[in-house]
C-alpha cells in the first residue's frame, strides 16, 4: 500500500437556477454519496494507503463509508480537519490543506465552479475532476470507480499521465482577484444573485481557455465559431454585437438551451496575452466558469490574462492505459 | 431592474424588519397577547418572492407569516391591530398573529398548523386553472413542514395536475428547536422535487435578488401552464421559534455568522456600491418606515377591543 489521495465533493453543486432557466438535471446528494463510495472502492483497488475526505454539511464522506456496511476498507480513511459551511471557500481551503499534507491527487466532485474553487488551492497537486451535473466543461463525465482507480494509480505508481490546464487570471487595480478555468464572460448584470447566466442580451464579451463544438455553456459559442482545444496554447476572445453582428452563432449555452449569439468580432489569444476591460461609466459583473462572481466597479479597469499555468489534470484514459501496459492489473 | 423597483425591494425588507422588531419589543412589554413567531433575518425570501406576484396572485403563509403578509401587500395597521387583539384588526381581534388573511390582496392566510398552507395552495392553483386565469400561488413553508404529509400530498397533486403553484421552502435550519440535520436525512429539501418530477432549485434565501430571480422563473413556468416548482431558500431566523424561546439549542457563534449575512445590510451595501442609492436615501427609507410602524402601533393602541357579545360572531365551524 502506498500514497495518499484527497476527495473533495461539493454538496451544493447541481441545484442552481439552471434547472429552471434551462433543462439542467437535479443532482441530489445521495447520488454524490454513491459516487464517492465507488471512488473509495476504486482507490482501494489501486492499493492506496490513505484517503482524506473534505468534510461537508451533508456528510458525503461519512455516508459513503456508512453505506459500505460491515465491509471495511483497506486504506485508512479520514476526514480533513477543517471548519465548514462557507460555500465554495470550503473547497479552496480543503485543497490548500490537502496540498500541505502532500496528497498525490485530489478527486473533485462537482461542476466547473467546484473545480475552479479547488484550483485556487491545490497548487501543483493533480486533479481528477468528476462531473456532477449537466453543464460542465472542465470535469469529465466519468464513472466514479474509474476516477478512483486512476487517482489511486497516480498515488501508488507516481506514473500518472498528466496535462496542465490553462486558466484565465483576473486582475483589478489592486492586483490578482480570481481565476477561471474555462471562460470569463463580461456581463451588464449588476447582481450576483442566482449566479447563473442565461440571457444573451446581457452579455458583452466572452473569453475562453477552451471551447469545442461538443461542449456546453458559454464556451460553446467559441466552440461553434472558432474552436480551441484544451491542449492548444491559445484562447479566444469574442465581442458580442447585438445591433450589427458579423455572424450569429447557434450554440448550446446551457443544457437543452440553444441561443443565437450575435458576435461582432473574435480573435485568438496567445498565452500570456491580456484583454483589458477599460474603465466604464457602468459597473460590470464578470461571470467565471458560468457563475456571476467578480464585480468591476464603475470607473475601474480590469485585466484578464490567458495563462498556461492552471491546475494539473490526470488524463484518466492515458493513465489507465499506461498502467495496463506496465502490468498493473495482472498478478 | 429599474432603480425604483430595487429601492422598493429594500424598503419592503426594512418594513418587515422594523415591524417585527417593534412586535418583539411590544410582546416583551406584555402589550401583545398570545404567541408571535418572528421573521427577522428571513426578509429577503418573502420580499424577493412576492416582488414577482401580482395583486391577484395568491400566497399561503405559515405561523411565521408577518413577512409574507407585508410583502404581499397586507395592511400594516390592520396587522398590528390584530396582534393587539383589537376590533379593527384583520380578524376583528379574534385570530391573532397566526390567522391573518386578506383576500383582497391574495393572502389566503397565515396558518397555525405546520404545513397547513401546503394543502391550501394546490386548491388555489386548481381554482385558477379551472377558471382559466393565469394567477399563480406562492406557497411558503419551512424545512420542518417539508416532513409533513401535506408537503408530499400537496406537491404530488400539484405535479400531477400541473398546477400553477410555486412551493417555497424557507429552510431556516430549525424545525422548532430541532436542527434540520436531526429531522431529515436530506440536506437540501429541493432534492425532494425529483420524487415528484418537478424542478427543484436551491437559492440563497438571504439574497433578495437571488430569490427574486428564481421565483421569477418559477412564476413564468406556472403562468405558462408548465406546472409547479420547488424552490428552497436557505436562510435563518434570528429570534427563537417563538418570542420567549431561550434558544438553548443553537450557539451564539452560529447566530453571529448568520447575522453577518443580514439580507438588508447586504442589499443596502450593494445598492450603494452600484450607485443605485445613496446611504442618505436608505436612511430616509428607514426613517419613513419607522414612522409607518409607529403609526400602526398608534392605530392598534387607539382601537377598541372586541366586545364580549361578538365572541360567537364570525365562527364558521
Amino acid at each position: 500500500m502506498k500514497g495518499k489521495v484527497g476527495i473533495i465533493a461539493n454538496p451544493a453543486s447541481g441545484k442552481d437556477i439552471r434547472r429552471l432557466v434551462a433543462f439542467g438535471s437535479v443532482f441530489d446528494n445521495e447520488e454524490k454519496v454513491s459516487i464517492v463510495r465507488r471512488i473509495l472502492l476504486g482507490l482501494e483497488a489501486a492499493d492506496v494507503e490513505e484517503i482524506i475526505i473534505m468534510p461537508d454539511t451533508y456528510g458525503i464522506g461519512e455516508r459513503a463509508l456508512e453505506g459500505l456496511g460491515k465491509r471495511r476498507l483497506k486504506p485508512q480513511v479520514e476526514l480533513l480537519e477543517m471548519e465548514i459551511g462557507h460555500g465554495g471557500a470550503d473547497s479552496t481551503l480543503a485543497a490548500q490543506k490537502m496540498q500541505a499534507i502532500s496528497v498525490a491527487a485530489i478527486v473533485v466532485l462537482g461542476g466547473d465552479g467546484t473545480c475552479r474553487a479547488v484550483a485556487k488551492g491545490c497548487g501543483e497537486v493533480p486533479l481528477v475532476p468528476v462531473s456532477t451535473g449537466t453543464n460542465n466543461v472542465f470535469p469529465e463525465m466519468i464513472e466514479g470507480t474509474i476516477a478512483g482507480l486512476a487517482a489511486g494509480i497516480v498515488a501508488v505508481t507516481g506514473a500518472g499521465m498528466l496535462r496542465r490546464a490553462k486558466k484565465l487570471d483576473i486582475y483589478g487595480p489592486e492586483g490578482w482577484r480570481d481565476l477561471a478555468l474555462v471562460d470569463v464572460v463580461v456581463t451588464k448584470e449588476t447582481f450576483i444573485a442566482s449566479r447563473a447566466l442565461w440571457d444573451m442580451d446581457r452579455i458583452e464579451s466572452i473569453i475562453v481557455t477552451r471551447g469545442e463544438p461538443d461542449t456546453i455553456g458559454l464556451s460553446a459559442v467559441a466552440g461553434c465559431l472558432s474552436p480551441v482545444a484544451p491542449q492548444e496554447a491559445a484562447g479566444l476572445y469574442l465581442e458580442l454585437n447585438h445591433e450589427k453582428p458579423t455572424v450569429t452563432v447557434l450554440a448550446p449555452v446551457a443544457p437543452g438551451l440553444f441561443s443565437p449569439v450575435p458576435v461582432g468580432t473574435w480573435q485568438r489569444l496567445t498565452l500570456n496575452e491580456q484583454i483589458v476591460l477599460g474603465a466604464s461609466g457602468n459597473p460590470r459583473l464578470l461571470a467565471l466558469d458560468g457563475e456571476r462572481e467578480v464585480l468591476v466597479r464603475a470607473g475601474e479597469e480590469a485585466r484578464i490574462v490567458l495563462s498556461a499555468e492552471g491546475p494539473f489534470v490526470v488524463d484518466i484514459a492515458g493513465t489507465l492505459r499506461r498502467a495496463q501496459s506496465q502490468g498493473f492489473f495482472t498478478r | 431592474m429599474e432603480k425604483e423597483k430595487l429601492v422598493d425591494l429594500y424598503r419592503q425588507m426594512v418594513r418587515v424588519r422594523q415591524f417585527e422588531t417593534k412586535v418583539s419589543e411590544l410582546f416583551a412589554q406584555g402589550k401583545i397577547p398570545g404567541f408571535v413567531h418572528l421573521y427577522i433575518g428571513e426578509e429577503a425570501t418573502a420580499v424577493g418572492a412576492c416582488a414577482n406576484l401580482r395583486p391577484d396572485d395568491y400566497i399561503t403563509s405559515t405561523h411565521r407569516g408577518h413577512g409574507h403578509c407585508l410583502a404581499k401587500g397586507g395592511d400594516m395597521k390592520l396587522m398590528m391591530a390584530e396582534l393587539f387583539g383589537k376590533k379593527t384588526g384583520y380578524c376583528k381581534g379574534k385570530g391573532g398573529s397566526m390567522h391573518i388573511a386578506d383576500m383582497d390582496v391574495g393572502i389566503l392566510g397565515a396558518n397555525g398548523i405546520v404545513g397547513g398552507g401546503l394543502g391550501i395552495a394546490p386548491g388555489a392553483g386548481l381554482s385558477a386553472k379551472l377558471r382559466g386565469t393565469d394567477q399563480v400561488t406562492a406557497c411558503f413553508f419551512g424545512d420542518g413542514a417539508s416532513n409533513q404529509t401535506t408537503f408530499h400530498e400537496g406537491i404530488n397533486i400539484a405535479s400531477i395536475w400541473r398546477l400553477p403553484v410555486i412551493f417555497i421552502c424557507e429552510n431556516n435550519q430549525y424545525g422548532i428547536s430541532l436542527h434540520q440535520s436531526k429531522h431529515q436525512r436530506v440536506a437540501d429539501v429541493a432534492d425532494r422535487a425529483v420524487a415528484y418530477g418537478i424542478p427543484g432549485v436551491v437559492v440563497d434565501g438571504n439574497d433578495v435578488m437571488a430569490v427574486y430571480e428564481a421565483v421569477g422563473e418559477a412564476v413564468k413556468r406556472a403562468r405558462a401552464g408548465e406546472g409547479p416548482t420547488l424552490i428552497e431558500a436557505k436562510t435563518y431566523r434570528w429570534h427563537g421559534h417563538f418570542e420567549g424561546d431561550p434558544t438553548v439549542y443553537r450557539s451564539e457563534k452560529e447566530l453571529a455568522e448568520w447575522k453577518e449575512r443580514c439580507p438588508i445590510l447586504r442589499f443596502g451595501k450593494h445598492l450603494v456600491e452600484m450607485g443605485v442609492a445613496t446611504e442618505q436615501e436608505l436612511d430616509t427609507i428607514k426613517a419613513e418606515v419607522d414612522n409607518e410602524v409607529e403609526e400602526a402601533v398608534r392605530f392598534a393602541e387607539e382601537s377598541p377591543l372586541p366586545v364580549p357579545e361578538e365572541a360567537l360572531e364570525d365562527i364558521y365551524a
